[in-house]
């Protein structure tokens, strides 16, 4: 699957603390990123089973519920995987042109 | 939390609870909460300095909200209008209970809308065709007041989507742009003619 900049984002939010549980609007500020690119990008990672949530219960008057997501332990590994092989693919794509041809010998 | 906040939270509440739906019914009210829950989190978002743009960043998580809403799979008509009776009769709208509502509340979203449509192409036609500046302005007048009329019934009987009310508001806009654009040219073109007869 090729890693599109968004989801690079999200998961190096994610990755920021592989542990921590992160709810949407948090996750919005960390990768820098709208509502309407990040809740379709989560859904998708939890399709793949990159990603789980969780409710959490209201703790004071007045506070809605929320819902927290965070990384499964396969996802961490995907997500590093991922990121990496982004990264690789990047830095070859940064290559000079030259640098990839072989030299086509002489003038003549 | 302000006067001002509490609104936009309000309004940004009915977007996203308005928006929502449109999605099935094993996700929406899932999905509702998880999005409605986050706008207190905004608004009491102490990385945001100031009042005014945490409310407006709460405004666009909301509008981001109905995006996405609007980029997944449609229900289907039957399901929407079993979700709008439930949803319409917990509501409570006054005006579903006034005598001759219920005419405007049995219309289809598919009438609704044409009625909407028809509004906005009319005012672009009669906009285009006027030149006289104070017919203009009368049927800039007259348009917008029709169009807000169409556009409120349409979001109070919940059959007019989002994208049907922008592109209302949008063929208004073109309207008058036009209707000006029209205005001005013709202005010029009498004063054209004035010049070249040598009348001052």
């Amino acid at each position: 699957m090729r890693t599109t900049e968004p989801r690079a984002r999200v998961l190096e939010a994610f990755l920021a603390d592989p542990h921590a549980r992160r709810y949407g609007y948090e996750l919005m500020k960390l990768a820098n990123l709208q509502s309407g690119t990040l809740y379709p990008l989560l859904s998708r990672l939890q399709d793949e089973g990159m990603v789980t949530s969780q409710w959490e219960a209201p703790t004071e008057p007045g506070q809605r519920p929320r819902r927290y997501y965070e990384l499964t332990g396969e996802g961490v590994r995907a997500a590093r995987l991922e990121l990496a092989e982004a990264g690789l693919a990047q830095r070859q794509g940064a290559r000079p042109q030259g640098a990839r041809r072989p030299a086509t010998g002489g003038i003549f | 939390m302000a006067a001002g906040g509490g609104r936009m939270l309000a309004c940004c509440d009915f977007l996203i609870r308005r928006a929502c739906r449109r999605l099935p019914d094993i996700t929406r009210e899932e999905q509702e909460k998880e999005w409605v829950g986050e706008l207190p989190v905004i608004l009491a978002d102490q990385d945001v300095r100031f009042a005014w743009m945490r409310a407006l960043k709460m405004l666009m998580f909301a509008a981001g909200v109905v995006k996405v809403v609007h980029r997944a799979p449609k229900v289907t008509k039957l399901q929407t209008a079993q979700n709008e009776g439930a949803e319409s009769a917990a509501r409570g709208w006054p005006l579903e209970t006034m005598d001759g509502m219920p005419a405007i509340a049995a219309m289809s979203s598919a009438q609704t809308e044409a009625v909407v449509k028809a509004v906005a192409s009319a005012m672009a036609r009669s906009a285009a065709a006027e030149s006289s500046r104070l017919r203009t302005q009368i049927v800039l007048l007259l348009g917008t007041i029709a169009s807000l009329i169409a556009v409120t019934v349409g979001l109070l009987f919940q059959h007019v989507s989002v994208a049907t009310v922008l592109a209302g508001e949008v063929g208004s806009a073109l309207a008058g742009a036009g209707g000006i654009v029209v205005f001005a040219a013709s202005r010029r073109f009498v004063r054209l003619c004035r010049t070249k007869r040598g009348v001052r």
